[in-house]
């Protein structure tokens, strides 16, 4: 399985590629005030408004920096109404993919309640990569869930 | 125990570390001690993975490149190209290399071609006793001897002789395609290069158009304002071979 690696801050994190659309490079968006920090705006993405997040802001709680490296990963979600959307996860260092089979994903039996989609554990040689679970990670974002 | 153990942990550590010395060099280790320079002694890493590129070091240099702050052109210019519709590739597309013979452009499907080539580097030699103005003579390909031929002949398109040659000249080719008896060789004009284009973009063949090239075209299509010819390879090869027996 073929994972994209990236960090939020100087910690590296992964996602599962099969739900990543594009991996857009950093663009201007449109920001809305009154908004929590970590929603970084409004991106046109092919005449479409797709939110993005801030992952760095979300996980770290201080902004993405603004690098070549930083770029936006559009992934595809189902939202609560069924259908599907998309969503765009700002993030540093989205560099690099690597190949790993099912078994390196390992869920280490401790979930947080502040951040469930944040959990499972891929290893790499020596280290520990957090993987950011795809399929919780939209319905923790409380303003999604509206429609 | 366990500090004995700490310090022979950092040992290794400090191992690990020498070993990596190359990526510490200011000037970059693959331009003195890797394969873009020549300094002794050379790389031991070169052993393991043959060229720098396959080496880590190599590739996180380059990543640090991007490691760079986003340039305000930069973010704008994405955002008006994200911004923009996708251009769609259209399903079955053929893949084609648009060339010019004289004062027509024509197209031959990509997948047949081996190679092109700067004429400088080819002459052809011409056979005595052949007076087959299609077959120009034999010319040598990475040490093989293939036939040259000529399309222009083939394919009856006149030559135009009042062309401004001095500035063309630069242009010309030598085309090299694979066929099963082997490669042919010949000569064109100009090379505009490799270009998608969908079959339902076809136009028929102008039956005003007499000459022998109309058998050899299977459709004509728009490009850049040029009526281009998309050639029949197969026909084309076949005669070739009729022609020069």
């Amino acid at each position: 399985m073929l994972i994209l690696l990236f960090y939020i801050g100087n910690i590296m994190y992964t996602i599962k590629c099969e739900k990543v659309r594009e991996i857009a490079p950093m663009v201007t968006l449109k920001e809305i005030p009154h908004t929590p920090d970590f929603f970084a705006g409004f991106f046109n993405y092919r005449g479409s408004i797709v939110p993005v997040i801030d992952l760095c802001q979300l996980v770290q709680g201080c902004p993405c920096r603004m690098r070549l490296s930083s770029r936006i990963i559009l992934v595809d979600y189902i939202g609560k109404d069924s259908t599907s959307h998309i969503l765009g996860l700002m993030a540093e260092g989205v560099t690099e993919t690597i190949r790993k089979p099912e078994e390196a994903f390992v869920l280490p039996g401790i979930k947080s309640e502040q951040a469930p989609y944040l959990g499972g554990i891929v290893m790499e040689q020596k280290k520990m990569i957090q993987y950011i679970d795809l399929d919780l990670l939209p319905n923790c974002i409380n303003f999604l869930n509206k429609d | 125990m366990p500090s004995q153990l700490t310090v022979h942990n950092s040992q290794l550590e400090t191992q690990d570390s020498q070993s990596q010395v190359p990526s510490s060099h200011p000037r970059g280790c693959w331009k003195t001690i890797g394969v873009w320079g020549n300094e002794e002694p050379r790389c031991h890493k070169l052993e393991r993975v043959i060229h720098c590129r396959n080496c880590d070091v190599f590739t996180q240099t380059g990543r640090k490149l991007l490691e760079r702050d986003l340039p305000e052109e930069y973010k704008n210019e994405w955002t008006k190209v994200m911004a923009a519709e996708k251009e769609e590739n259209l399903l079955g597309a053929i893949s084609m290399v648009i060339f010019r013979i004289e004062e027509e452009w024509l197209a031959l499907r990509t997948q047949i071609f081996a190679e092109i080539i700067d004429p400088e580097k080819l002459r052809s030699h011409s056979l005595p006793h052949r007076s087959n103005p299609i077959l120009i003579g034999i010319t040598n390909v990475h040490g093989e001897i293939q036939l040259c031929v000529s399309l222009r002949e083939l394919l009856g398109i006149e030559t135009i002789a009042d062309r401004k040659k001095e500035d063309r000249n630069g242009n010309k080719r030598m085309m090299v395609v694979n066929s099963e008896g082997g490669q042919w060789v010949f000569p064109v004009n100009e090379i505009y290069g490799i270009h998608r284009i969908h079959p339902s973009t076809f136009e028929n063949v102008p039956v005003t158009v007499a000459k022998a090239q109309s058998t050899y075209t299977k459709g004509i299509f728009n490009w850049e304002g040029k009526h281009v010819a998309f050639l029949d390879d197969d026909l084309l090869l076949y005669s070739l071979i009729r022609n020069v027996q």
